[in-house]
């Protein structure tokens, strides 16, 4: 269960680091949307790419046994290749978010932290100072006791002729 | 609960903090809205543009049955993409606002705190000086009390004393550490002529009595001191003291010096 101090840290530090980081979850299904987009794009070239291949061997008579299969092979692989890339760079950009939303949680906890030092810093200023009033006002009603059965003592000393 | 100090500082910087807060949050849905009418127009543009392009391809004289299909769905596929890039980069937009929300509201939890501290440093000091007034005050009144008993003691021993010289017959002496003093001081006093001011001698019996003395003790113990042809320096009648004085040497059994001393008064008109 957190202390008060840890309740009182959070209730200061508010909900920024909370809604930074929905915001920061919020990117990765937008890059997954976007990377899903640029995918879909890439399959739509491939089919145009061998359409056009085949239209153009078809329009040139050449049957479809001698079509040329390397440029249908060479356009697969880059389209492979680039496929590969994009999702290189998916994985890394999903991998920054995921890492900066690492980030804030470590520097939300360093802040409450902090301000739970400062919190009981504070508490101990006060009840230090709250012992040295009592341990002064005690000593000075103990001074004056003392003093009072002085005189009472001397008082009967004097009497006694001494 | 937050103590008076953090409240007190919440009150102090909040204002600032809250106005750049309430700017920010606006950006948010400002941010939302703009995206939104991109997106609009994207889609907007995309139907203008799939009907430009069988408009212009009939006019030409191309007539696929398809085109019109084929045109749309690659215009949808690039607003599509279009639509998923202003989506990343909304997404994107929001994040950075959101962090830098996350910064100011840990700037002002920092700034509150530092400044809470500050205010109740600032309040124990006031109260510890208070204290201290308070302190000194009572020991500074104590000290007086107890000076005034010690003065009531020692006045209270001078009673009793010179009852029992009284009763006794005899004058009795301070201490022997105190009349070895006061002795030292006389003899250190002493003019030329072997005597002391009457001045030091009254100030030297003042101790002595204070110290639990009797005056005449005194008077008879250091008659040495005293020029006797000034007598009525010495011994001032108006306070008693002379007759003290002259009362001691005749008990002391010196009625020769108790002459003396009379008739120095008489000629001084004392």
């Amino acid at each position: 269960m957190p202390t008060k101090f840890v309740t009182q840290a959070k209730n200061q530090l508010g909900q920024g680091f909370q809604q930074q980081t929905q915001a920061l979850q919020s990117q990765i299904p937008a890059i997954n949307q976007l990377y899903a987009a640029l995918g879909q794009q890439l399959d739509t070239q491939r089919l145009t790419g061998t359409q056009n291949i085949l239209e153009g061997a078809s329009g040139r008579g050449l049957l479809r046994s001698t079509i040329p299969v390397d440029a249908q092979t060479g356009l697969e692989q880059s389209i492979i290749q680039q496929r590969g890339e994009l999702a290189g760079k998916q994985a890394g950009e999903i991998s920054g978010v995921q890492q900066r939303i690492g980030e804030v949680g470590t520097q939300r906890a360093s802040a409450i932290a902090n301000l739970v030092n400062a919190l009981r810093a504070q508490q101990l200023g006060r009840q230090q100072f709250k012992f040295e009033k009592q341990q002064s006002l005690r000593e000075l009603e103990l001074n004056k006791r003392l003093s009072n059965r002085q005189f009472q003592l001397d008082r009967r000393l004097v009497e006694l002729g001494y | 609960m937050a103590t008076i100090y953090t409240r007190q500082a919440q009150g102090e910087i909040g204002p600032v903090f809250s106005s750049q807060q309430k700017s920010l949050s606006q950006q948010v849905p400002a941010t939302q809205e703009l995206y939104g009418t991109l997106l609009a127009s994207l889609q907007a543009q995309a139907g203008a543009g799939t009907q430009n392009v069988v408009e212009s391809a009939q006019r030409r004289g191309v007539d696929r049955a398809r085109l019109g299909q084929d045109v749309g769905a690659s215009l949808d596929e690039a607003v599509n993409l279009g639509g998923a890039q202003l989506g990343a980069q909304e997404a994107e937009n929001i994040a950075n606002i959101r962090g830098n929300q996350a910064q100011l509201g840990l700037g002002r939890a920092e700034a509150v705190s530092s400044l809470a501290s500050t205010r109740q440093e600032q309040a124990l000091e006031i109260q510890r000086n208070k204290l201290q007034k308070r302190i000194q005050t009572a020991e500074f009144r104590q000290g007086i009390k107890e000076a005034e008993r010690e003065f009531q003691l020692t006045k209270r021993r001078g009673e009793i004393s010179a009852a029992k010289s009284a009763s006794s017959g005899g004058a009795s002496e301070p201490g022997e550490e105190i009349s070895d003093q006061i002795q030292g001081e006389l003899i250190t006093l002493r003019g030329s002529d072997g005597h002391v001011s009457p001045k030091d001698y009254n100030r030297t019996l003042g101790i002595w009595y204070r110290n639990g003395g009797d005056p005449a003790a005194f008077h008879t113990k250091f008659i040495w001191a005293v020029n006797l042809d000034h007598a009525e320096d010495y011994y001032k009648p108006e306070i008693g003291q002379a007759k003290e004085a002259v009362g001691a040497f005749i008990r002391a059994g010196k009625r020769k010096t108790a002459g003396i001393i009379l008739d120095a008064l008489k000629s001084a008109g004392r």
